[in-house]
């Protein structure tokens, strides 16, 4: 883009070197007059599920999940799949790009006796499958029924099995389908296959899982294999994936980011602001490290919502949405209260203010996502089409009763999964390029499910006209920076937010939409505040900036159906901070709140007969939380 | 009493048993021969390389002689595990051999080709899946409905009495974009919901109609293109039909790999005798578990 422009720039210029005078009066204005030539406006928001299981990975292969990342990539693209489970399933509409990140273990085999690779060939018995192969017909039939019976017999020959063990020089059969399915699916323009995996680091039970995103294709994701967390080849320490990622970049020449999920199972491990858990100090490096290769957090999925607290947030009554507070992932220890603080996104985020100012680099100035964390291979997250965390709690009428995780400490509730969530991007087009890069610059927002259609712009000077301007976006970049952007320098005056929120046209009505302000005063004090910038039907925002009236309930229970005639399709604000103060670091991000709608739960109780705890929520109101925009005074 | 012990039968019998497990013995010596654990060359090359792949350097002598320990170690507990039957009826272990099955049977599907004919058929008979999309340019006015009827109905026919004048209707502000240049049916689909653009069909070219209704409220459209949409050559999307082709084909090699299987055994069901049939409500669901990873 920026190459482009100097290009342009150039040609202008040698033009106006050779061409008449008249021409060189017009051409700077000529340049510009077209709004669409040069345009790498993000204009579209492109949804996706950055984070789905298939059956590779072993624990979703135990769970019966048959399905492979074709499949997971097939169902996101729109088509009609059958679930492991045996039931037909469909999304309500496509996403625009899938990020599967499964765990790897050997495999490959059987690829490279098609191929004939070298050490095939070595090998009597490869040597004769692979001519088997080549024949066709029955004689490939008959070499394959060799190979297999000698697979299930465990007697293939030595050295083959040396070769297709991890650490070998041919490992990798796993990792080659992964990139090679992405890489099949990957239509640029009209659908993203990122390639990515997941580092699943969880010492004792303590959630530290990241996933890693490539911007890269096959060429470059080849040449390297994904770390382990396993002893002794591999470790939990976040320290030693940052040096993966490092590596990967300075030697293949690609570009690659990590992001954590779950903080809620971590017992406060997640967000460290003295200790990590591998033993390490929260020091310079550390955040700098952090800060560079983790600038994003997926704060919504099947497993809970991250972003607030109702301990953390007491003065937030949307704060206990989708709480997990039992304990770790395997509850072999149970959740105190001091942990919460290293738990939260909203916490986190002010958290890494403090660090800032104590070390100078904010680790925790990352952008938001949702995301379904499903080993089923099934990106669902809509209430009324849930396929569930695994392929065992794929739609029956017992699965909300039953516990999800149990110890003899305590359990993970069956009915305490969250159908959520997606993640929305803000970019020009729909290509790993585009959307990695929208990523790494945190222009995106999650959501629990639906697709709400949200933008964020901060600045010095927004105005009421600016919000239905019929370029209003582009008056948002030219004035200010979108989600995920940083302002400086307050020039005296208190900086003004440009927020639309357009509702989900398959979705439900939109309750209000929320500025969530956190900052560090300067005895070095965190704080936060809410403000309702716009709410439906009417309502008063008062002097403190809320409004104390509920939007109301239209669901009925009986038929798990809602009514449209509260809330509003569109809100929209122009705001200025009224508590601005320009020596105060801050960051500021949007909650949409849509009415309230019926859970999977209720579908369940409606469509399936299931009998449902008491404790179980049947209505809830699902969300959209932005990327923040932060202020720095320096 | 020696003579009636001599004349018991019992201890003729074990007299003969010993001689024979003497005689036994003698002529099969006991060669104390060991089973061999192989560490070939290959599985050198893989201890060098994980080595290399954490410490950055390839192991010394005393370091690799460590390794090749534990992995004989190992190897031993498995051929022992293995030599108990450790290995029955282990989920985990039936889970990866389930796998690594349907691994085999996905790549030798993998390696058949279509001819051209079936590959034509094949597109022939899922036309529906290859068509390109429709596409649209419009303008639009948006009316919101979140108004009392009486004061919706006053507008909307203010409104049509403009469109009488040749004027264009007026809109409510919106944060919906006016102008639509080019857009697929599914971007229709992801802003004003599903049936939106289906309302734009067979509708006229440069003038304005309307109001049709969307997800989002009611709409005054003035269409200025409407390309419907048309099924993709095979030659254009030969790459795509082709990864189609495959990802059925699999599935129906499997289906049969499946069937000549399940032929290979006599199927012996042994129902509960009292009860007959289990019940739904009888067959528990497994508990779930989170997933260790």
């Amino acid at each position: 883009m920026n190459r482009n422009k100097v290009f342009i720039t150039l040609f202008a210029l040698s033009l106006s070197a050779t061409s008449a005078f008249a021409y060189d009066k017009t051409s700077e204005a000529a340049k510009k007059y077209s709004p669409y030539a040069n345009s790498d406006m993000p204009m579209n928001v492109y949804w996706g599920d950055s984070h789905v299981h298939t059956g590779l990975s072993l624990d979703a292969g135990l769970f019966g999940n048959v399905l492979v990342p074709d499949d997971a990539y097939r169902l996101a693209k729109g088509e009609q799949l059958t679930a492991s489970s045996g039931v037909p399933i469909q999304l309500s509409r496509p996403l625009d790009w899938l990020v599967v990140t499964d765990h790897t273990d050997l495999m490959g085999i059987a690829t490279d006796i098609k191929a004939g690779t070298p050490n095939i060939l070595a090998d009597k018995k490869g040597k004769e499958w692979h001519e088997g192969f080549k024949k066709g017909g029955k004689a490939a039939g008959e070499a394959a029924f060799d190979l297999i019976g000698n697979f299930a017999q465990m007697t293939l020959p030595e050295q083959l099995v040396d070769d297709y063990s991890p650490g070998s020089k041919v490992f990798g059969g796993v990792w080659k389908q992964i990139v090679d399915a992405a890489d099949k699916h990957n239509e640029p323009g009209l659908f993203t296959a990122f390639i990515g995996y997941e580092w699943t680091s969880v010492p004792k039970g303590f959630n530290l899982h990241r996933n890693v995103v490539l911007r890269d294709g096959g060429d470059k994701a080849l040449k390297v294999q994904p770390p382990t967390t396993q002893p002794p080849l591999g470790s939990t320490d976040p320290l030693v994936l940052y040096k993966w990622l490092e590596d990967y970049e300075k030697n293949q020449n690609g570009q690659a980011f990590a992001f954590a999920h779950n903080g809620n199972l971590s017992n406060g491990w997640m967000f460290p602001t003295e200790d990590t858990y591998a033993g390490g100090k929260v020091n310079n490096n550390y955040v700098k490290l952090r800060a560079k290769w983790e600038p994003h957090y997926e704060v919504t999925q099947i497993k809970g919502d991250g972003e607030a607290h109702p301990t953390l947030s007491p003065d937030d009554e949307f704060a206990d949405y989708g709480t997990w507070d039992i304990g770790n992932l395997d509850i072999s220890q149970l959740k105190k209260p001091d942990m919460l603080k290293g738990e939260y996104a909203r916490e986190a985020l002010k958290q890494g203010l403090a660090l800032e100012k104590k070390l100078g680099t904010n680790p925790y100035k990352f952008g938001l996502g949702g995301a379904t964390d499903t080993h089923t291979s099934l990106a669902t997250a809509d209430e009324d089409n849930f396929f569930g965390k695994s392929t065992s709690v794929e739609p029956n009428k017992d699965r909300s009763s039953h516990p999800f995780v149990k110890s003899k400490l305590g359990a993970h509730e069956g009915y305490a999964l969250l159908a959520s969530g997606y993640t929305g991007i803000w970019a020009a087009e729909n290509t790993r390029e585009a959307l990695f890069d929208a990523w790494e610059r945190k222009e995106t927002y999650g959501t629990t499910g639906p697709r709400m259609r949200v933008r964020m712009f901060g600045g010095w000077g927004f105005t009421e006209n600016d919000l239905y301007a019929n370029n209003s976006a582009a008056i948002g970049y030219e004035k200010g920076v979108p989600m995920g952007g940083e302002l400086v320098k307050a020039k005296g005056k208190a900086p003004s937010f440009m927020v639309t929120a357009l509702k989900d046209p398959q979705s439900a009505n939109l309750d209000r939409v929320q500025m969530i302000k956190g900052w560090i005063d300067k005895d070095g004090k965190l704080h936060e505040k809410i403000y309702d910038l716009a709410v439906s039907d009417g309502r008063k925002i008062d002097d403190d900036g809320r409004a104390k009236e509920p939007v109301g309930n239209t669901v009925d229970l009986k038929t798990a159906t809602w009514i449209d005639n509260i809330g509003d399709v569109q809100l929209a604000a122009v705001w200025t901070d009224p508590d601005f103060d320009k020596k105060e670091s801050a960051f500021y991000y949007v909650r949409v709140l849509e009415i309230p709608t019926p859970t999977w739960i209720l579908y369940d109780v409606v469509k399936l007969g299931a009998k449902v705890h008491k404790n179980a929520e049947l209505v809830g109101q699902e969300r959209a939380y932005t990327s923040p925009i932060w202020f720095s005074p320096k | 009493m020696m003579k009636k012990l001599l004349s018991d039968p019992l201890i003729h019998f074990l007299l003969i048993a010993v001689l024979y497990f003497v005689a036994y013995d003698s002529l099969n010596p006991n060669t104390n021969e060991l089973e061999t654990i192989v560490i070939s060359s290959g599985k050198i090359e893989q201890i060098n390389n994980n080595f290399l792949t954490r410490w950055k350097r390839l192991p010394n002598e005393k370091e690799l002689q460590r390794a090749i320990k534990g992995f004989a170690t190992k190897d031993a507990y498995l051929r022992e595990a293995i030599s108990l039957g450790l290995d029955k009826n282990d989920p985990v272990i039936n889970s990866q051999l389930h796998k690594k099955m349907l691994y085999l049977i996905e790549d030798m599907a993998s390696a058949e080709e279509p001819s051209e004919q079936v590959l034509q058929d094949y597109y022939q008979l899922n036309q529906d899946k290859y068509l390109g999309p429709a596409i649209y340019s419009f303008t639009q006015m948006y009316i919101s409905t979140d108004r009392p009827k009486d004061e919706l109905d006053q507008l909307l026919s203010t409104q049509q009495e403009r469109m009488l004048k040749g004027l264009a209707p007026i809109g409510d502000p919106s944060l919906l974009q006016t102008d639509f240049t080019d857009a697929t049916d599914f971007h229709l689909t992801r802003n004003l919901g599903s049936e939106f653009s289906e309302r734009l069909k067979d509708k006229p070219l440069n003038k304005w109609f309307g109001p049709i209704e969307s997800a989002l409220g009611l709409h005054y459209i003035y269409l200025t293109n409407h390309i419907a949409a048309k099924l993709l050559t095979l030659e254009n999307i030969k790459q795509k039909v082709l990864i189609d082709w495959h990802y059925q084909n699999q599935k129906s090699v499997q289906e049969k790999y499946e069937q000549q299987l399940l032929e290979q055994y006599k199927l012996e069901v042994q129902m509960p005798k009292s009860k007959g049939m289990l019940t739904k409500k009888e067959v528990k669901s497994e508990t779930s578990k989170e997933p260790a990873q």
